[in-house]
């Protein structure tokens, strides 16, 4: 069942142009409460700004975006349940902060403009920060992590607020296999715990098992399905034309996308 | 040997080279790590304009820049933000046009040119009571403001998006930035003129970055330095008869140097983000 009755994310109809050029074709997609729905596609199919969209940082030229069932442009206070991991790269990694700092901003958003972090508010990002494994770290500065340690520390900061709805765009890039892994089960956690996961990628070696559904977007959506539809296999090699195909070794299947040899 | 310090001229300047050092630091860490250099080069240039027109008008030149400089802040920002232009061609657009206007203006008064130079290239003996007062007032709620929102202002410098999409409002707080920007700008307009402020906002703040990893030291050093090259560089300039501005920014580009070569991150003035 893809839509769920309690829905959390309702996109309408929603077209975003750039420079004249449809990025987003009339895309209509629900995820319910408690899903964790994967959106993939190739570079430029428009899975960022899609979830820009979503988190209120582009607006619609078209269509209609609620969150936990408020149009996304008067959420307000609500936007402290939403949990954010940006991509990596449009954040100055020099930047002079300090892990535990870093992981605090995740509750800037609740506290309110002007008003102090409160006690409780650091044992929250120091609790986001055991959950990812890397509380011995706190005052250490952002430049001298690796890129897997700065990227659990994103996550922790998404996760500092206790969020209903975390959205990740893009979190494995430029991370090792371990991390990653350790981000699947983590995210796995997450769910059990019935937090709503968004997670956009650009190569499709998700690992599927915990998926509920997958987004296949190219500028407009191609398909929304379970990734054990017949009709999701098609979409993904439709899109990418390429072979798309499981692989079911121990208990983590994989979608894995191989090139065409003549392609 | 610094017996010019008894005169009130040179209390005055003393006062305002404090001010104006700490004042051009604090808001010159957020310029470094935002990467606002150019416009507050802008701004700088802007007030020339502003000064022009309170010239023109019979006024006190400190208020029509504020103004002035203030609408211009808002203008680059709003043609950046909008995306109508990247940020550095709005800076260009509005950089030269308001000078071209400050120019224009001050040709209409006529034989009017004993003060242009001082607002140009500073002239801090020549700061009067209430030149003093208006950058103290200044001064306490820029500082009031960076207190009150400390987090909140490192939130958005660091990662703008993220704060948005927690619902702290960036765009407001980027506004507010840059209408500080643009108040520290006419504050220094007289201690070291309009065409040397953007070097003491963003050099004091690039020279702490060199040696510190924390926000917070890195404020308390840029701080250190802007202060310390005002008053060091007024007793320079006073002592050997050289140019005050000059002497100021020049004193604070050595530090910057020095403070590069000692760096324990031999770090550059601006840090290039890693790629990918």
């Amino acid at each position: 069942m893809i839509n769920g009755n309690d829905p959390l994310i309702e996109i309408e109809n929603v077209t975003i142009l750039h420079n004249g050029l449809k990025v987003l074709d009339s895309v209509s997609l629900t995820v319910s409460r408690g899903e964790f729905t994967a959106i993939v596609g190739p570079n430029g199919s428009g899975k960022s700004t899609l979830v820009k969209a979503v988190l209120g940082l582009i607006k619609p030229d078209c269509g209609k975006i609620r969150v936990f069932g408020v149009p996304v442009d008067q959420l307000h206070g609500q936007r402290s349940r939403i949990g954010y991991v940006p991509q990596i790269f449009n954040i100055d990694l020099n930047f002079p902060i300090s892990v535990l700092e870093t992981v605090l901003m995740g509750t800037y958003g609740r506290i309110g403009v002007g008003k102090r972090p409160k006690t409780e508010d650091k044992a929250a990002a120091m609790a986001a920060l055991e959950k990812v494994g890397i509380a011995d770290l706190k005052d250490r500065p952002l430049a001298r992590l690796s890129g897997g340690q700065r990227q659990r520390v994103f996550i922790a900061r998404a996760l500092a607020d206790q969020p209903e709805l975390l959205v990740l765009d893009e979190p494995t890039t430029g991370v090792d296999m371990t991390t990653t892994g350790n981000l699947y089960s983590l995210l796995r956690e997450l769910k059990n715990d019935g937090v709503t996961i968004v997670l956009v990628s650009h190569d499709v070696g998700v690992v599927a098992s915990y998926i509920d559904t997958i987004a296949c977007l190219n500028v407009s959506l191609v398909a929304h399905c379970r990734p054990d539809e017949e009709v999701c296999s098609r979409a993904l090699t439709d899109m990418y034309g390429s072979h798309a195909a499981y692989f079911h070794h121990s208990d983590t299947p994989h979608i894995v996308v191989e090139e065409h040899p003549d392609a | 040997m610094l017996e010019s310090f008894a005169f009130a001229y040179m209390q005055r300047a003393t006062v305002a080279g404090v001010l104006v050092g700490a004042l051009c630091a604090i808001i010159g860490v957020y310029v470094v790590l935002k990467g606002l250099a150019f416009i507050g080069a802008g701004i700088a240039h802007a007030s020339f304009g502003g000064v022009a027109i309170g010239v023109l008008l019979g006024i006190n030149p400190i208020w029509s820049a504020i103004v002035f400089c203030i609408l211009t802040a808002w203008g680059i920002g709003l043609t950046s933000r909008r995306s109508y232009v990247k940020e550095d061609t709005a800076v260009g657009v509005f950089f030269a046009s308001t000078m071209a206007l400050g120019i224009l203006l001050i040709g209409l008064k006529q034989g009017y040119q004993v003060d242009l130079f001082s607002y140009l290239f500073g002239s801090i003996l020549a700061v009067t009571t209430q030149d003093v007062w208006t950058t103290v007032v200044i001064t306490c709620v820029v500082l009031t403001t960076v207190l009150v929102l400390y987090k909140d202002l490192l939130f958005i410098t660091f990662d703008s998006e993220m704060a948005e999409v927690t619902g702290v409002p960036a765009g407001r707080l980027y506004f507010l930035l840059i209408t500080m920007m643009a108040l520290t700008v006419v504050m220094s307009i007289k201690v070291v003129g309009i065409v040397l402020v953007s070097a003491l906002i963003v050099t004091p703040a690039a020279a702490a970055y060199q040696l510190t990893e924390k926000f917070r030291n890195l404020m308390i050093l840029a701080v250190a330095f802007g202060v310390g090259s005002c008053v060091v560089g007024l007793m320079l300039s006073d002592l050997l008869g050289i140019a005050s501005g000059a002497t100021i920014v020049l004193l604070s580009t050595v530090i910057f140097f020095l403070c590069a070569a000692i760096s324990p991150q031999r770090r550059r003035s601006r840090p290039v983000t890693e790629e990918k």
